[in-house]
């Protein structure tokens, strides 16, 4: 079960030491992707998806932020030990990721096909006119229309959907793509680019067999492209398992909110009203020891603002950390 | 003119159009009128410079003494003659070449010292950018000429040292410009992106955030040469620039401010060179500041 783990994070602790104080973003994180698989990550903003993303890539700017403690290890090797050297040449190479916006991602003074170019010159050591020819190719894989005039254009030159396919070109030019991180990949983007982009990044997906870590708080992104789902609340997983379970049993009462309030068909017949979940994500400076949900949750009780609930397993690798999970159903 | 122009800086893609942001900046830059002016001047005094000796009347350093103070318009001399009977016409086109070599070997100067500290100072932060910020805020304390005269007084008056004074002068200005623009875009979206890539420091710095950090920097350098011509002109007039017999505008002034009562246009025409020159580079710069800067444009 283990070796099949291509990235195994145990333990993750990411802490922003501000002028306010500290805030804790990522607290004991434990998530792991097995090759191939589509890893959802889920949560509102600010719950410390995309820091858990940074960190995979040793991105965290420091200082303010610093990863406490904990191990990241993709194929054995612990990339918090890894040196800054080292971890340029993993950059890019075994992980590469695709950022949320489309829009800023893209260096907006040069031509988008030198921007590809330059992968295949700084990984494969190609020359300048072999590279560019491998940017067209890569333009094609992501099926933008006409590639050899589009590695021309600038940035500002394309609409949001297309150059997102050119993160998605650059990010899938690395020479060995094991694992591909995409914070947020469709959020900028309209509803039928959303599903273009989806589409085009599951078939390369299998075409080329890596793996996806996919950040996301869109829970019909995660239904249409994940086989394995993991949900975070202010800096904690607060539940985890395969992608069925969680959308058929949640068991924990954020994911049951998250879940009520996607729209659905069904739902509007009975009610005609969106369910959304009360309150607001807390302060990561404010959050106490207790479970992070508390203030939100309609079965809190003493004992959820006093201590984290230890982990309830309810098999086939669905994890639940709840107090009252299994216990009482929530609603 | 234009149309060479245009072939040189911008290369055409398969289709035969030329799409390139530095190519649709030129084309706001042509419809603005004061720019091209100052544009076609500054061409005018390369163009005067370079040919000096092909369109210059007289030799600039032979001197008439029958010849002294001749008015405008006498004995072939268009503009008259100094205090030495040395055409003026001549001193001044020749000055031509002084002033433009100061323009931009000081501006060169501060541009690329200033650009260096400040694109390792935003990127790195850290000790390096509080001993560079802070050399620079103690360079900007004082009074720009005084630092200047310093500096020519600790290496020697000489036209040479005065162009390396007054580029000395200059660079925290260029530092703090180029360390704002990488400030901004250091935490940009795409530079993460190309760090996410794998790509070095060194490459973000000099490949990736210097191209995007060039507008403003390129206003400063514009305006900074007709900035550089006047200090040099002042550091003459001082006596801490170029020496006699050397045909420097400001020495020119100089050297023959005591006739301004009896023989106006050895004073008047130099000033007036300075005057276009500055001029011309000034409406330039305000120009491409326009082109540039995307909150002035309608």
């Amino acid at each position: 079960m283990e070796n099949n783990r291509l990235l195994d994070i145990k333990g993750l602790n990411v802490s922003f030491y501000t002028q306010k104080g500290v805030v804790r973003a990522v607290r004991e994180l434990d998530l792991w992707v097995n090759k191939g698989e589509t890893l959802a990550l889920v949560g509102e903003s600010g719950c410390g998806k995309s820091v858990t993303a940074a960190s995979i890539l040793r991105l965290i700017p420091e200082p303010p932020g610093k990863i406490d403690s904990g191990e990241i290890i993709l194929e054995g090797r612990d990339l918090l030990k890894l040196t800054d050297k080292e971890m340029q040449g993993i950059r890019g190479d075994r992980i590469s990721m695709i950022f949320q916006e489309p829009m800023s991602s893209l260096n907006p003074v040069f031509r988008i096909g030198d921007q590809i170019a330059e992968v295949f010159i700084t990984h494969y050591g190609y020359k300048k006119k072999e590279a560019l020819r491998k940017a067209v190719e890569m333009l094609d894989l992501v099926k933008i229309p006409a590639p050899e005039k589009r590695v021309k254009s600038y940035p500002h030159q394309l609409s949001g959907g297309m150059r997102q396919r050119v993160m998605i070109a650059m990010a899938l030019s690395s020479p060995n793509p094991g694992l591909m991180i995409a914070d947020e990949p469709t959020t900028a983007l309209d509803v039928t680019i959303q599903a273009q982009i989806l589409d085009l990044m599951k078939e390369l997906q299998q075409k080329i067999r890596m793996s996806l870590l996919l950040i996301t708080h869109d829970m019909g992104v995660v239904a249409e492209m994940a086989s394995r789902v993991a949900v975070m609340y202010a800096g904690r997983k607060v539940e985890a398992g395969d992608v069925y379970t969680i959308f058929e049993k949640p068991l924990h009462p954020y994911t049951v909110g998250l879940l009520n309030s996607m729209p659905s068909n069904e739902k509007y017949k009975h009610s005609g009203r969106l369910e959304a979940i009360d309150g607001n994500v807390p302060s990561l400076l404010e959050i106490g020891d207790g479970c992070p949900f508390n203030s939100r949750c309609k079965y809190a009780q003493e004992i959820c603002k006093k201590e984290f609930p230890s982990v309830k397993d309810f098999g086939n690798e669905h994890t639940v950390w709840c107090h009252f999970a299994g216990e009482i159903e929530f609603k | 003119m234009n149309f060479s122009l245009k072939k040189i800086l911008f290369k055409r893609d398969g289709t035969g159009a030329i799409d390139s942001i530095w190519y649709e900046n030129w084309i706001s830059l042509r419809k603005n009128r004061s720019a091209m002016f100052g544009l076609y001047m500054i061409v005018l005094f390369i163009l005067i410079a370079v040919f000096a000796p092909l369109i210059s009347p007289f030799d600039p350093l032979a001197q008439d003494i029958g010849f002294r103070k001749l008015a405008p318009f006498t004995g072939g001399h268009i503009l008259g003659t100094d205090d030495f009977g040395r055409d003026l016409l001549s001193r001044i086109i020749y000055g031509a070449r002084i002033s433009i070599v100061i323009g931009f070997f000081s501006v060169a100067i501060s541009l690329i010292f200033g650009s260096i500290i400040g694109l390792l100072s935003g990127f790195y932060g850290g000790w390096f950018d509080r001993f560079a910020m802070g050399v620079t805020d103690i360079m900007l304390a004082f009074p720009y000429i005084l630092l200047t005269i310093v500096i020519v007084a600790l290496l020697g008056p000489t036209l040479l040292n005065a162009m390396i004074a007054i580029g000395i002068a200059r660079l925290p200005q260029y530092a703090r410009v180029m360390r704002a623009s990488v400030l901004a875009e250091k935490s940009s979206e795409y530079v993460e992106a190309e760090r996410s890539l794998g790509v070095s420091n060194s490459e973000l710095i000099f490949m990736s955030i210097l191209p995007n950090c060039l507008a403003p920097i390129i206003v400063q350098a514009t305006l900074g040469i007709g900035g550089a011509i006047i200090e040099s002109a002042a550091l003459s007039f001082l006596g801490l620039g170029a020496q006699p017999p050397t045909p420097e505008w400001g020495l020119m002034i100089a050297s023959s401010r005591e006739f301004i009562s009896n023989a106006w246009w050895i004073v008047t025409f130099p000033g007036i060179a300075i005057l276009l020159a500055v001029l011309g580079f000034n409406l330039l710069g305000d120009g491409i500041r326009d082109v540039l800067d995307p909150r002035l444009k309608d």
